[in-house]
């Protein structure tokens, strides 16, 4: 009888690898099919996106391609990456994530300087999201520790759009205590003490937000701010900080799966497109900042230009690795500041 | 005797308002939510083609999970009822864990065993065969954590009834196939039927597992409950509650058909 | 011999259900098991049924070895204790079963089920379904459905256990009758003595897996081989200082001894007595109603014996003394048994010539 259960067990996988393979069969590997594995905030980013590039490489190469997308948290997609999803692109939120997948060898080193910008072709910064008419009258990182404000912001910890959030109230520390360690230390104690909910994800923070209510201020990507605002037009307003962080989301072709596919010239142009005038427009018209100059200076009433921005590379933080290894990790500057209530 | 009376109407008070809140209540937001916007922009969005793939990947992946588990769940309820194993009570454990491990678990489990990680990479390579991140996956996983439910159903009615029958239709030449056909399964009938019922409902509305190894491929591997998910993190509440009306349908329909099943089973246990 | 068992052994674990059995049965013989709870008469006929493999040893049906036959091809009907009716269908489609599974064919089927209908009282009855049918109703379609497809031999499995007694007694001369005119060579189990009495041609007494003794009714009860069979049979008083009684003497390579009820006879003090230095004076402890006869408990130099009165003659009272005439007993030791007589009443006899 055991024998006939193991047969049965054999026969339940094969079958449904079979009824799975069929309905794959439609979406089996042709070079004409590409992968993007992006990041929860870039729906509708890559929506428009894909309808042009699709437009363009049509005019390009009289081929019809089809794009899937497959959002979700920064670093859960990359992992997926790692387990098996067969991404031919990856257009994530950090350089780090993207890393994670390069040290697994689908990604061949060196990619970040395969594509301008260090392969950022849009950037967003931090921004502060407040309720109509700011009534707590919040203008700057110094406000948010203000004992009767409650903060909304992602966990560090399972957020990518979080550790930006983190990295920017760091920056401002820096600036106002002159680099004084202690006390720094003892801003972001006082800051994350005011954090009402700590959401594991950018997009629950800001559910939490403008859907239920709660909080004063939210610290969100400047692009997740003005969507907000789309979508609930007066009842929340944008304020910009003094300083904030140049958040670099990433993209990158995944060289393992493309080349397994045949798509590598299919993803090298769609990574490439996303430098295009017409791709620039649309990033800035879904609130991303383009790193083209020109495009950028085209919507100075959308983004505040005047922030002063830190980069990641700052001697400040130096980088990713240094950052997880200082801030984020098990034991780190995080942890020690932050107490669960 | 008032004081009995007035502790059944508390009873029942409470009752109904526990009712009315967890169910009732929300029943109605989900309808009212889903109809928000008017009639015609909620059939745009049942009739989109990304609610179309995710309700026939819905379907496919419970109607797999319901037959293969209907095979399993006769054969496994048959072998534990009706041969003296040692291992029997090992055995009727091991059907017991997708009851008592967090889907999600289960979900991580599959995704690090057949994922590019796993250890069964090299052979799924050779036979070019995509189980994570792709369909198949998903119906994998499905058909686990809704393994134990018709196996369980089963087997206290095939337990309860004794072999006597069997052994009488056996000494009289019947064949094993025979045997099953006119004797032990119109015994079980109703409570198969009732243990399809409840595999079909708990596939369906199957999140946690199926969301870690989907991939959440737009149009290919999102099921149902994955899209409504999606719908509710792009803020579009309406249209995500627009979708949950078809499970909701759904819902009630498998609901109307236990009932049905139910009473047909008391009929004839009696 | 129609049905034989040869040095049939079988254990469960530990627990011994047949020790070496031996037996042989002629056809159309209607022979009973009989044993208490737990002595392996059920084992041997599943063995016989092929329901359980023997251990060791032969059997054989009509001259032929079956150890290696299947159940289904050795022409067994079979009768299970609670019926075992297939619920599910009517009551002619169970009678029908055995025949289908032959494939007979559907009208030579559908003419014997008649057939059996009506021996078995059931005529008309044949939509009915088992839940809808009385105790006796059931046993007896188990029983046509048992005997439908003409089966060598026929097994009971203690068929009266789960019926009311008044049904009992009619389904006893039924079952009998019928199996005799059927002519099927038919072995039920039973742990009941009256039954395997009224029913049997033979009984088979079996006592922890052994058979102790075969042979008709009446033979048994007289002349019970081993102690077991005379403890076992019958009602009767287990008595270790026997040599107390008058005319008896101890015997030391018999500890015990066994007195039927019908070996002792009561008379009453004015009554006249032909053996009376045979007899010996005992004091009414106690007395039952037992329809036809009163069972009695008399005390008799303080050690109870069980005998019976006539409900028909005048009625005895507790306390009462009466004479009390033991004419035989049973020794009995571990393997052996012997028949003894009072010796007084042979030297009494002896005297009056």
């Amino acid at each position: 009888m055991n024998k006939k259960f193991i047969l049965f067990a054999i026969f339940i996988i094969i079958s449904s690898v079979l009824a799975g393979c069929k309905s794959d069969e439609q979406s089996a590997s042709s070079n004409n099919q590409l992968i993007n594995v992006s990041y929860d905030p870039t729906r509708e980013l890559y929506a428009a996106y894909n309808a042009a590039f699709i437009k363009h490489w049509q005019e390009k190469t009289g081929q019809a391609v089809t794009i899937t997308q497959s959002h979700g948290g920064s670093g859960a997609q990359a992992r997926s990456v790692i387990e098996g999803n067969d991404a031919d692109v990856v257009t994530l939120a950090l350089e780090y994530d993207i890393t994670a997948i390069e040290k697994t060898g689908l990604i061949k080193k060196g990619w970040l300087s395969s594509f301008p910008h260090d392969s950022s072709p849009y950037t967003s910064t931090i921004v502060f999201l407040v309720r109509k008419g700011n009534p707590k009258n919040i203008k700057d990182w110094n406000d948010l520790i203000r004992p009767d404000i409650s903060i909304i912001t992602p966990n560090p910890k399972t957020s990518g759009g979080a550790r930006w959030n983190y990295l920017a109230a760091w920056a401002y520390a820096n600036n106002a205590y002159q680099g004084n360690e202690e006390q720094m230390k003892k801003y972001m104690k006082k800051l994350f003490n005011n954090v009402l909910v700590l959401d594991s994800g950018a997009r629950g923070a800001t559910t939490t937000f403008v859907e239920n209510g709660q909080g004063d201020v939210l610290l969100a990507w400047e692009n997740e701010a003005y969507l907000s605002l789309k979508e609930h037009p007066d009842e929340f307003q944008i304020v910009s900080p003094s300083i904030s962080i140049l958040a670099q989301p990433s993209v990158a072709v995944v060289d393992k799966i493309a080349d397994e596919h045949g798509t590598r010239e299919l993803a090298e142009e769609y990574l490439n497109y996303l430098y295009s005038p017409e791709a620039q427009k649309i990033a800035a018209d879904n609130f991303y900042r383009p790193t083209d100059e020109n495009i950028l200076k085209q919507y100075a009433d959308t983004f505040d230009l005047n922030i002063k921005l830190a980069t990641i590379n700052d001697p400040l933080f130096g980088g990713w690795d240094k950052v997880q290894e200082t801030h984020f990790k098990d034991g780190g500057i995080f942890d020690q500041i932050y107490q669960k209530k | 005797m008032s004081k009995i009376f007035s502790v059944r109407y508390l009873l029942i008070g409470i009752s109904i308002i526990f009712i009315f809140i967890m169910l009732i209540l929300p029943l109605y937001v989900i309808i009212n939510e889903a109809f928000h916007n008017g009639f015609s922009p909620y059939f745009n969005v049942i009739s989109d083609k990304f609610t179309l793939h995710a309700l026939s990947l819905t379907l496919l992946a419970t109607g797999t999970a319901v037959l293969c588990n209907t095979i399993f769940g006769l054969f496994a309820a048959w072998a534990l009822t009706r041969f003296q194993y040692r291992h029997s009570k090992l055995l009727t454990t091991l059907i017991d864990i997708p009851f008592t491990i967090s889907p999600v678990i289960a979900g991580l489990i599959f995704s690090l065993t057949f994922g590019r990680i796993g250890w069964t990479q090299p052979i799924l390579n050779f036979f070019h065969i995509k189980i994570v991140f792709a369909v198949t996956g998903i119906i994998l996983v499905t058909i686990f954590v809704t393994l134990p439910f018709i196996a369980r159903t089963i087997m206290p009615v095939l337990h309860s009834r004794g072999t006597q029958e069997e052994e009488a239709a056996a000494l009289m030449g019947a064949s094993g196939l025979t045997i099953f056909r006119r004797i032990t399964f119109p015994h079980i009938k109703w409570a198969l039927l009732y243990g399809i019922i409840l595999c079909t409902a708990r596939a369906m509305g199957e999140f946690g597992a199926v969301s870690v190894i989907s991939g959440h491929l737009r149009g290919k591997t999102d099921t149902l409950p994955l899209l409504i998910e999606i719908l509710y993190n792009d803020f579009k509440m309406t249209d995500a509650f627009a979708v949950s009306t078809i499970l909701v349908v759904l819902a009630i329909i498998l609901l109307v058909l236990k009932n049905i099943v139910e009473y047909k089973w008391h009929q004839v246990k009696e | 011999m129609y049905i034989e068992f040869r040095n049939v052994n079988k254990s469960f674990g530990a627990y011994k259900a047949s020790d070496n059995v031996n037996f042989s049965l002629s056809k159309g013989s209607l022979s009973a098991l009989l044993g208490p709870s737990g002595s392996g008469k059920t084992t041997i006929l599943r063995i016989l049924a092929g329901l359980e493999t023997p251990d060791s040893g032969d059997v054989f049906i009509d001259g032929q070895r079956i150890n290696d036959t299947i159940p289904a091809k050795r022409g067994i009907g079979f009768v299970f204790q609670n019926y075992a009716l297939f619920r599910y269908m009517t009551v002619f489609d169970n009678i029908a079963f055995g025949m289908q599974i032959k494939k007979f064919p559907p009208k030579q089927i559908k003419q014997r089920v008649n057939e059996l209908l009506k021996l078995i009282g059931l005529d008309g009855l044949g939509g009915r379904y088992p839940v809808q049918l009385s105790g006796g109703q059931k046993q007896r379609t188990a029983f046509a459905r048992a005997i439908a497809p003409e089966p060598k031999v026929l097994l009971l499995d203690e068929p009266f256990a789960a019926i009311d007694a008044k049904v009992r007694h009619d389904l006893r001369q039924w079952l009998k009758n019928t199996i005799k005119e059927l002519n099927i060579t038919s072995i039920f189990v039973t742990h009941d003595q009256e039954e395997a009495n009224e029913v049997a041609d033979e009984i088979l007494i079996i006592n922890r897996g052994k058979v102790e003794q075969s042979g008709s009714p009446i033979s048994v009860y007289k002349k019970p081989a081993t102690p077991f069979v005379a403890q076992f049979i019958g009602e009767n008083s287990l008595i270790n200082d026997y040599g107390n009684f008058k005319g008896f003497q101890f015997n030391k390579n018999f500890p015990a001894a066994i007195i039927r009820p019908e070996f002792i006879s009561l008379f009453k003090p004015q009554e006249q007595v032909k053996n009376t230095y045979s007899a010996e004076s005992g004091t009414i402890k106690a007395i039952t109603f037992r329809g036809a006869y009163l069972e009695i408990i008399v005390t008799l130099n303080n050690i109870d014996l069980k005998t019976i009165w006539p409900t028909g003659r005048e009625l005895l009272r507790p306390q009462e003394k009466v004479i009390v005439l033991i004419r035989k007993m049973y020794l009995i030791n571990a393997d052996s048994v012997c028949e003894i007589e009072n010796a007084a009443i042979t030297a009494d006899n002896s005297v009056i010539i």
